[in-house]
């Protein structure tokens, strides 16, 4: 499978009125053609920020302080701003949570899709640009594309706000689609259809995706593969089936626990990834471990490789039972 | 692919929630329906606003009769003059009076002058809308520019210095800072001619019309006499501007960096729109707060332009009104808060029409 | 009738997300807010207490509308009237009033304010009433009113209430609204705190320090309003100075070039608006 997406120690600081906030640290993964891989982790972990800093979106103050995210060859972060601009939407899509926050409330939904189309093909005219439209929304499951390009988005309901923006994500048939939390905002009911509506129109066009959500369930049913996020770093990655089969770093086996009649073993003790200020030493997650020793919250964890395929673990125990029982075979 | 399936029937479940009936109902029939509701509002509103500034003058301590005859004047001199000007009579009577002479048009005479109201108000409120409606313009000009610039490259050089520069203007009171102007552009300068009304002293003016001193010379054909206005108006509409575009600049700044921050710009530049597209979408965000503001800034203007007035010379209906209250000229008083108020309420009349049509989500509600 | 053709957008947007304040500072420590309280107080104390060169109300004809020199810094006045000595003398009577003015405007404003963020049908009455008052030509009406009610220069205070409290009475009752759909509050109400109970131990505490923000902005603005009516000539007894008083009688020069007579009393009242702009907009911030 060839690598779409490589990122590499990437790592993003927010200048805060009390300091650099180390959002994001020492963050790799890759993501082949085809593939749809799914980012977890309890909110404030940094995995919206570790997905926005790709397209540089980041917040007011937010800045990449290094690695680098190989996008088709491309470094992102050497890019300018300009081409940058180019590369979003056109070969990067990108969809977020609550799709009424994400339209524009005051212009017609056609006027929107030609601003957009127009900013990566300049020059197509009006009709065009409309049938071009009509075309992406057919394809996200709307069928009287007409009408809805004729309103305005407080006309849509929260399902078919979100196919609108699915189809403006993927109108310039983008290589790579990101999607942050992108069903959170609607009801139960429709968050399935619309995440198979996205997995449809990914595996259909041969694209990837990044899926960040907090739902085991969704990374468990739509993705291929998994990074899971704590306090700003990985900390465990892999194929899905191997990771939630068998979760070797015990925040992930928490997690897991967590879903209601999911899991065995012990659930997350409260609180939350800490705000650093600081460059990590020990553990993150040290503090809520049950295994936790002095250890841990001392020598920042060895990334443990020899667990096969592309599976990666950052945990002490896992590298010392590594170590005892000799790698597992296969 | 049995996902598309699901998403026909949750399709034809879930149409889009409008009845599609007022999008497609001709613009300006929909518009002009809303204009004519609104209207029917002003009537009563008027009728409030008569009252209370009748009602206000009433309760003020302090007998006209009195301030005319002087100091000097005996008991029954001011009988007389109390008598004349039918301060005697019982205070329903005037009131009813008052109410059906304003109705057919008739705002009383002044006490001192015995001009008409209604005509000295028909002359002198041109002159002073004149200058407001420039200097607004002028001021959301400003506004706007260094708002956006304040918003937009926060961190600027440019942007720092409008930061600065809009603080010390908003902090100065219009009256200060027209001074200053004159002495700067009229005497350091002498880039405008002397500030003392619409037109020079040797300017012979033209018959009103309309009032508008710009249309008036330009319907006579007089070229000249519009170039002098012009020059005169500089001087008065730069000071508005500045002061007002302070505000207004203050405004913007905070609408719009808020709205620049908004997830509809995320997602705009998510996909890669032009900066100019992304700014022009959180622009249009804030412009109907900005245009609320405007109506909000008339209406301060209106009832406030009698110190500019003054300080130009200006021959509007401002500095009268203050003329006519340092006398206790009670028709005066009552026309121009009555002038004032339904300017005031046109104002916001027609800046809640446009907002309303400006905006699809407020015109669906209605 | 009129309210709905007022638009309310530009009602004061509730500051949402209060975070917990950064814990040991106060917040009155912010370096705006110092700042602009000492300036106040500097000049204040000056007007009061200080040594002036001339006597700021005794004309000396001998020396009229000099320029800035070494005798007369800031120069004289037509009548002879030291423009330095005045400026400063004029603070006693300009900064008292007008924060005299915002303090009694609170006072006002925020009991009522308070009361109607209870919805009864009184509480419509009043937000109607307030929305007709901004048809009202307030400058007329605060002439009118000082000029009617014996011309003292105390009684601008009420030309500065009448524009103050419609504001802090919005102010308040938004915040009250927003704090009123809180948890806490319908917690309280839901283990039955009475209203006066609610009113007073939840919601009172939550808006003091916007309150306090909002009374320093309005004096700012009272120094202007003071200034505008002192220039207009209404409450002022000459040759007693104000800032108004004396950029009105500096304007009939300002055309022939005597700028000095304007622009010192203009610079006092831009050093004292700024000065009180400085600490609402701190403590503002602070609150964020």
């Amino acid at each position: 499978m060839t690598v779409l997406l490589e990122a590499s120690n990437l790592s993003v600081n927010i200048d805060t009125p009390r300091g650099d906030l180390h959002v994001v640290e020492d963050v790799s993964f890759s993501l082949g053609e085809g593939e749809i891989l799914g980012v977890v982790g309890e909110s404030g972990c940094g995995k919206s920020t570790t997905v926005r800093s790709l397209i540089g979106l980041l917040p007011r103050g937010g800045r990449v302080t290094g690695g680098s995210a190989l996008f088709d060859g491309v470094d992102l972060f050497a890019q300018r701003p300009a081409s940058l601009r180019a590369i979003r939407g056109d070969q990067i899509g990108f969809v977020a949570q609550n799709p009424f926050g994400l339209l524009n409330p005051v212009l017609p939904i056609a006027k929107q899709f030609r601003t957009l189309i127009r900013a990566h093909r300049g020059g197509l005219g009006k009709a065009e640009c409309a049938s071009m439209a009509r075309e992406a929304l057919l394809r996200t499951g709307i069928h009287e594309p007409d009408r809805v390009l004729h309103g305005y988005a407080h006309q849509l309901s929260g399902g078919m706000a979100q196919r609108v923006v699915i189809a403006m994500a993927t109108i310039l048939d983008p290589r790579l689609l990101i999607s942050d939390e992108p069903t959170t905002a609607l009801d139960v009911t429709i968050q399935r259809q619309v995440l198979e509506l996205m997995r449809d129109v990914v595996r259909l066009g041969n694209r990837s995706m990044i899926l960040v959500t907090h739902d085991l369930g969704v990374v468990a049913q739509f993705c291929d593969s998994v990074i899971v996020m704590y306090s700003g770093s990985v900390v465990e990655s892999g194929k899905v089936a191997e990771v939630f089969t068998h979760p070797e770093h015990p925040y992930t086996r928490g997690l897991l626990a967590s879903v209601p009649g999911g899991g065995r073993g012990e659930t997350l003790p409260p609180g939350g990834p800490p705000a650093r200020f600081e460059p990590a030493r020990g553990c993150q997650f040290a503090p809520r471990c049950s295994r936790a020793e002095t250890l841990c919250s001392v020598e920042p964890p060895p990334t443990v490789s020899s667990l096969g395929g592309d599976r990666r673990v950052r945990c002490h125990f896992v590298e010392i039972e590594e170590a005892t029982h000799g790698a597992p075979a296969g | 692919m049995t996902s598309v399936d699901g998403l026909r029937e949750q399709v034809a479940a879930a149409p889009p929630q409008t009845s599609g009936q007022q999008a497609r109902t001709p613009r300006s029939r929909w518009a002009l329906r809303l204009i004519v509701r609104r209207l029917l509002i002003l009537p009563p509103s008027l009728f409030i606003l008569v009252t209370l500034s009748f009602g206000l003058i009433e309760l003020i301590p302090g007998n006209p009769a009195v301030a005319i005859a002087g100091s000097g004047a005996t008991h029954a001199e001011v009988q007389r003059i109390s008598t004349q000007l039918g301060l005697d009579r019982p205070l329903a009577e005037r009131y009813l009076d008052y109410l059906g002479d304003t109705v057919r048009g008739d705002l009383g005479k002044s006490y001192f002058s015995g001009q008409s109201v209604a005509t000295e108000l028909r002359h002198r409120m041109p002159a002073t809308l004149e200058l407001i409606v420039l200097g607004l313009a002028l001021a959301s000009g400003i506004g706007l520019g260094l708002g956006t610039l304040m918003a937009y490259r926060a961190r600027g050089f440019a942007a720092r210095l409008s930061n600065w520069l809009t603080s010390v203007l908003q902090s100065a009171p219009d009256f200060l800072l027209g001074l200053l102007l004159i002495y700067l552009v009229f005497f350091k300068l002498g880039w405008v001619p002397s500030p003392v009304g619409q037109l020079g002293l040797a300017d012979e003016s033209v018959a009103p019309k309309t009032g508008f001193m710009l249309v008036d010379t330009l319907l006579a054909g007089r070229a000249g006499l519009f170039a002098s206005h012009v020059q005169h108006l500089v001087l008065p509409v730069v000071t508005l501007g500045l002061v007002y575009g302070a505000f207004m600049a203050r405004l913007t700044e905070s609408l719009l960096s808020k709205a620049l921050r908004a997830p509809q710009v995320e997602f705009a530049r998510a996909c890669g729109l032009r900066e100019r597209d992304v700014l022009r979408y959180a622009v249009l965000d804030v412009r109907g707060a900005l245009l609320t503001y405007v109506a909000i800034l008339f209406g301060t203007l209106i009832g406030g332009a009698s110190i500019l007035d003054r300080l130009f010379s200006w021959q509007g209906a401002g500095a009268w009104a203050l003329d006519g209250i340092l006398k206790l000229d009670a028709p005066v008083i009552q026309g121009f808060i009555l002038a004032a108020g339904a300017l005031t309420i046109l104002a916001y009349l027609a800046c809640d029409v446009a907002s309303t049509l400006l905006d699809p989500r407020v015109r669906d509600d209605r | 009738m009129i309210p709905e053709a007022v638009p309310r957008v530009l009602d004061h947007q509730p500051s949402r997300m209060r975070r917990p304040r950064r814990r040991g500072l106060p917040i009155w420590t912010s370096a705006p807010v110092i700042v602009g309280s000492l300036v106040l107080l500097g000049l204040l104390l000056a007007s009061l207490f200080a040594p002036l060169p001339h006597d700021p109300v005794r004309p000396d004809a001998l020396s009229v509308l000099r320029p800035p020199s070494w005798d007369h810094i800031f120069g004289t006045d037509r009548d002879g009237l030291d423009v330095f000595s005045r400026t400063i003398a004029s603070a006693s009577r300009d900064v008292p009033l007008a924060l005299g003015g915002a303090l009694v405007s609170l006072l006002i404003g925020a009991p009522i304010g308070l009361l109607v963020s209870f919805p009864t049908r009184l509480a419509d009455w009043v937000m109607r009433a307030l929305d007709l008052f901004q048809a009202f030509p307030l400058v007329i009406l605060a002439v009118a009113l000082v000029t009617l009610t014996g011309n003292d220069l105390q009684n601008v205070v009420i030309a500065i209430i009448i524009i103050n409290a419609p504001r802090m009475i919005r102010l308040v009752r938004t915040e009250a609204l927003v704090l009123r759909s809180r948890r806490f509050v319908e917690a309280a109400h839901a283990i039955g705190a009475s209203r006066s109970r609610v009113l007073f131990r939840h919601i009172l505490p939550n808006v003091t320090e916007i309150m306090i923000a909002q009374t320093a902005l309005a004096a700012a603005q009272a120094i202007v309003v003071v200034a505008a009516l002192s220039f207009l000539g209404v409450g002022v007894s000459p040759p007693d100075p104000t800032w108004g008083l004396m950029i009105q009688s500096g304007s009939q020069q300002i055309s022939t070039g005597q700028w000095w007579v304007v622009l010192f009393p203009g610079l006092a009242v831009v050093v004292a608006v700024s000065a009180f702009n400085a600490i609402g907009r701190g403590l503002q911030e602070a609150q964020r």
